[in-house]
């Protein structure tokens, strides 16, 4: 072999190793520092830790990770859930066992929660905070002050979202129970048997509780063995003073109460979006463009519209689009990956 | 069109997997371009160094320019194959595809290179040689069985507790030939890595991250009366693994997973003279995988294969050898989706046609297979390949064909979301490469066109507010393969080799059958544009020291390509000395090596940490009888 060929042959080598010493990484350029917006939680996809919580800004319509960029660390995995007490965020990182709490203006974290599986809190009184969980028969109690968990309540069942009515928390569960818990006594006061598909329970004010249930549908072959339904029940007696049977079911859905209306909004987790009053009439409300999908409804009561996110292939960007009272998009834009639900930090 | 290759088409399999002829000691060298044809006339086929210590994987990892995706060592590790996905690259065992029957693909971290003789890539392999499911390629895993009579060992440790211990022997009594390998591995992996979730980015160890496992392989040969061999090989596989979780996740799932993987293939070959083979197979895979989750009841999956297939080669004229082929493949599946199991059962027929020039420079080679699976016609798949020897020194391959893959069992019948209706994944490519050798330099390059329409995705289904397989999407991949080897002697007392791969693919989606197109014309996620790897040893008479390195170039992590979701490039760098002893037949070899030499921190999946620097040494030594 000609000394000539092998040198040939090492500058080729070479020039495989020197291209990637041409390689840098890119650096996200957010062009401002002000965290006040539409904060977008995005859940992430499951073992992926790429959860994150991002700021959109309707001036310029930027869009950044607001977590990373004050904190220079991501979030973590399965972000549930973000709710502010006070002056401070708590967001609940589901499958990193930890709730961070953040500083409301600077988004800077304060201090990181350890908690088994949390997924929602819930405010109940000045210091005292719910927090549900998706692996333990027990609600964490947390004090608001220490930043930490003081005690639990046995409720029996895994727990999920909550809503809270004159002194009782109303805790829906994956046993479709609601369980009432007593927030002076931290005690277990009642539970609810609901139809199939509890998925959600929200405060409609004036002593209900507004309930979406999703139904029951048979896996091996997608048929609705049990239809969907709205509940309302009376705070007074903890009883189910209405069902509204929908006409469909599903795997799981969305559901949001607007005091300005005095409407349910809510989605089987297809593209429609219904709404309903205390009257039980159903109708709808406004059907997405094809190939969207509800996976999250907020109502803001400030400008009167409805959020609704759109978690696509939990694999690309999702979408925000908001919406006004007559159904005309107002606001779309992409977000992190399967975003879950919106909060307003004006 | 199709029926005139199924009229075409006759019985038996494809073109046998040729052996190399390597020498037999148990640290064999390391040919970059095969200097015999592969499965496919016009197809490139690059060999690997096998009868190493590891796994595949980590022979794929050190030794390709391949993108082996693995969350951490020793978890389930695949590889994509010219931009194509995991389920796309044939994992050829003897001849037998390993692919599973439940997912469709095989976990190559369960397989030990202990076991392998030959080991090698054959990027572009068709599916008319493998059968479903190469649409980007195939990994070819040989034994071979050679009679000479020696004992083989093996042992080692490393940095994270890891340690192996493998023997094997190979022995011969008058007609019958014999080879027994036994094999250990345990590494706890804990690892050290740099936890950027958080604050302050401490350093921690890898929790949940042991392997142990647990091998075995018998293999008999027995020649019979003059042409008559009969061959048997098993192996048997016991792995257990705990599944680390992702970084910022808990550790609360302690999730593991233990597999149990079994293969017997039996095969009579028969030669007539020059001019008549007559090869039958009959192979039975079993695979279990068991997961384990403290938060959730546990779930068990198995499958099993039976495959029965013969293979007729006839040298109709001195320039013409007819190949036909016919393949019976039953698959059954009992997993925690389809409880009540699932059964398959395929046939699928083979008509090959070899042509060569009178005087040695042009081959032509045109064949067909059509499948069957379950009384349905699968798509044809008809390949035409053509090499032309142009000089001494300059070879010219083409290649064009059909393949398809059909959908996996979980792909359509996981409650819930399988979807029965799906259509199999059609695929079409070409791809030309030329081949030039000049005393101790070789040099290859490939170009090549993959098209995949029909392409199966699971993505969520808002109707049923889950998640659903479909056929979702048509994929293009084009690219480009370079490789080269050299070998410069000083003397006869030391030389130097040096070896490098690249590859470059461009793997975009070109349509979306669904309504939102966010994907279309974006790079595939995880699928680098930019692949490479490059090695120089120097060999100084019984002291070897080399430098290996890898390139992987950025990946997105998401389908719409989302920019600040990409991660970065990773250039690893691998240094070993290995000393040789030789004593009259005791042959043996010390060897440390150091992975990561840079210690770089860099992740192949997104939050899943990977080793710093770290160390390994092994000791190996054979005992010749003969």
């Amino acid at each position: 072999m000609s000394k000539f060929t092998f040198f040939r042959s090492t500058l080729f080598a070479i020039s495989l190793l020197s291209f990637t010493a041409c390689t840098k990484d890119e650096d996200i350029q957010v062009t401002t520092e002000s965290y006040k917006g539409l904060i977008v939680v995005n859940e992430g996809g499951f073992g992926k830790s790429n959860g994150s919580v991002g700021v959109y800004k309707t001036g310029d319509k930027s869009y950044f990770d607001a977590f990373k960029k004050a904190n220079d660390r991501p979030l973590g995995d399965i972000v549930q859930s973000m709710i502010l007490i006070g002056d401070y965020y708590y967001i609940c990182v589901n499958n990193s066992n930890k709730i961070e709490v953040l500083g409301r203006n600077d988004f800077k974290a304060i201090g990181s929660i350890s908690t088994a599986s949390p997924r929602y809190i819930l405010p109940v009184s000045t210091g005292k905070a719910y927090i549900s969980n998706l692996y333990s028969n027990s609600i964490k109690v947390l004090n608001t002050s220490g930043q930490s968990v003081s005690s639990q309540i046995d409720i029996h069942h895994n727990s999920d979202q909550m809503a809270l009515m004159d002194g009782n928390a109303y805790i829906a569960t994956f046993d479709n129970k609601i369980m009432v818990v007593n927030t002076a006594s931290d005690s277990l006061s009642d539970s609810i048997s609901t139809p199939s598909g509890l998925s959600r329970v929200v405060n409609a004010g004036t002593g209900r509780i507004g309930v979406l249930c999703t139904g029951l549908v048979d896996w091996s072959n997608g048929s609705v063995l049990e239809k969907g339904s709205v509940l309302i029940i009376n705070q007074d007696s903890n009883r189910i003073e209405k069902t509204v049977q929908l006409s469909s079911g599903s795997y799981g859905g969305s559901m949001v109460y607007s005091a300005q209306t005095g409407q349910f909004y809510f989605s089987l987790g297809n593209n429609i979006i219904y709404k309903m009053g205390f009257d039980g009439i159903v109708s709808e409300f406004k059907t997405l463009d094809a190939g969207r999908s509800v996976y999250s409804l907020t109502y803001n009561s400030s400008s009167n519209e409805l959020y609704v996110t759109d978690a696509g292939d939990f694999n690309s960007a999702g979408k925000v689009i908001a919406y006004d009272q007559n159904g005309n998009k107002t606001l779309e834009f992409n977000a992190g990956i399967a975003p879950n639900g919106v909060l307003f930090n004006n | 069109m199709r029926a005139v290759w199924l009229i075409a088409t006759l019985y038996l399999l494809p073109q046998c997997l040729h052996a190399e002829g390597e020498d037999t000691s148990v640290w064999k060298s390391f040919e970059l371009i095969a200097s015999r044809g592969g499965l496919q006339t016009g197809s490139v086929r690059i060999n690997l160094p096998a009868s190493q210590d590891g796994s595949i994987a980590d022979l794929l990892t050190r030794n390709s320019a391949l993108f082996v995706k693995y969350y951490s060592p020793g978890s389930l590790a695949t590889t994509s194959m010219r931009g194509m996905g995991a389920q796309h690259t044939a994992v050829m065992w003897n001849g037998i595809n390993l692919q599973s029957a439940m997912n469709g693909v095989l976990d190559l971290n369960l397989l030990p290179a202990f076991f392998i003789d030959q080991a090698a890539l054959e990027t572009g392999a068709n599916a008319s040689s493998c059968g479903n499911g190469a649409i980007g390629g195939a990994l070819v895993l040989n034994n071979e069985l050679n009679g000479k009579r020696r004992l083989f060992f093996e042992s080692g440790m490393g940095s994270f507790s890891q340690r192996h211990a493998a023997a094997g022997y190979t022995t011969r009594y008058k007609q019958l030939n014999s080879s027994t390998r036994i094999l250990h591995r345990y590494a706890e992996n804990d690892f050290s890595f740099v936890n950027y979730f958080k604050p302050g980015k401490p350093t921690e160890r890898m929790g949940n991250n042991r392997l142990q496992q647990f091998g075995f392989m018998q293999a008999f040969s027995l020649k019979l009366k003059p042409g008559h061999l009969l061959y048997a090989n098993i192996w048997h596989l016991q792995t257990n693994r705990q599944l680390p979780p992702v970084m910022g996740a808990s550790l609360l799932l302690n999730e593991r997973q233990d597999d149990v993987n079994t293969m017997l293939l039996l095969k009579h070959e028969y030669k007539s003279g020059t001019k008549l083979q007559l090869n039958s197979k009959l192979a039975g895979l079993g695979e279990q995988i068991n997961y384990f989750n403290a938060q959730l009841p546990p779930a068990y999956n198995k499958a099993r294969s039976l495959i029965a297939d013969t293979e007729l080669k006839w040298q109709l004229r001195k320039q013409l050898e007819w190949v036909s082929a016919l393949n019976y493949t039953a698959q059954t599946a009992f997993t925690d989706g389809y409880r009540a199991g699932k059964t398959r059962q395929m046939l699928s027929l083979l008509t090959r046609f070899n042509w060569q020039s009178l005087k040695p420079g042009l081959k032509i080679s045109a064949g067909n297979r059509q499948l069957i699976s379950d009384g349905k016609m699968a798509p044809s798949t008809p390949d035409l390949g053509i090499e032309y020897q142009v000089n001494k020194a300059l070879r010219l391959k083409a290649n064009a064909a059909s393949s398809f893959r059909l959908p996996s069992f979980n792909d359509l019948y996981w409650l819930p979301g399988g979807n029965p209706d799906l259509l199999p994944e059609k695929g079409r490519k070409a791809e030309f490469s030329a081949e030039y050798r000049h005393s101790h330099f070789k040099m290859g390059a490939t170009a090549f066109l993959h098209r995949v329409d029909n392409w199966i995705m699971w993505r969520p289904d808002p109707a049923s507010f889950s998640w659903k397989a479909e056929n979702a999407k048509a994929v293009e991949s084009r690219g480009l393969e370079l490789a080269l080897e050299s070998k410069y002697t000083f003397s006869n007392l030391h030389f130097i080799r040096l070896m490098g791969k690249y590859q470059f693919v461009r793997s975009l989606n070109t349509a979306v059958y669904g309504e939102d197109k966010s994907t279309v014309g974006k790079q595939l996620f995880y699928t680098p544009n930019h692949t490479g790897s490059a090695s120089l040893q120097y060999v100084y008479r019984k002291l070897r020291i080399g430098i290996q390195s890898a390139y992987t170039g950025s990946r997105f992590t998401t389908a719409d390509n989302q920019p600040d979701m990409r991660l970065p490039a990773y250039f690893l760098l691998n240094a070993s000395a290995a000393f040789d002893i030789r004593y009259k037949k005791v042959n043996s070899v010390l060897e440390f090596t150091v992975f990561n030499l840079t210690d770089k921190t860099y992740t192949v999946f997104e939050n899943r940490p990977m080793p710093l620097r770290n160390y390994q040494i092994t000791y190996k030594f054979n005992i010749n009888y003969e």
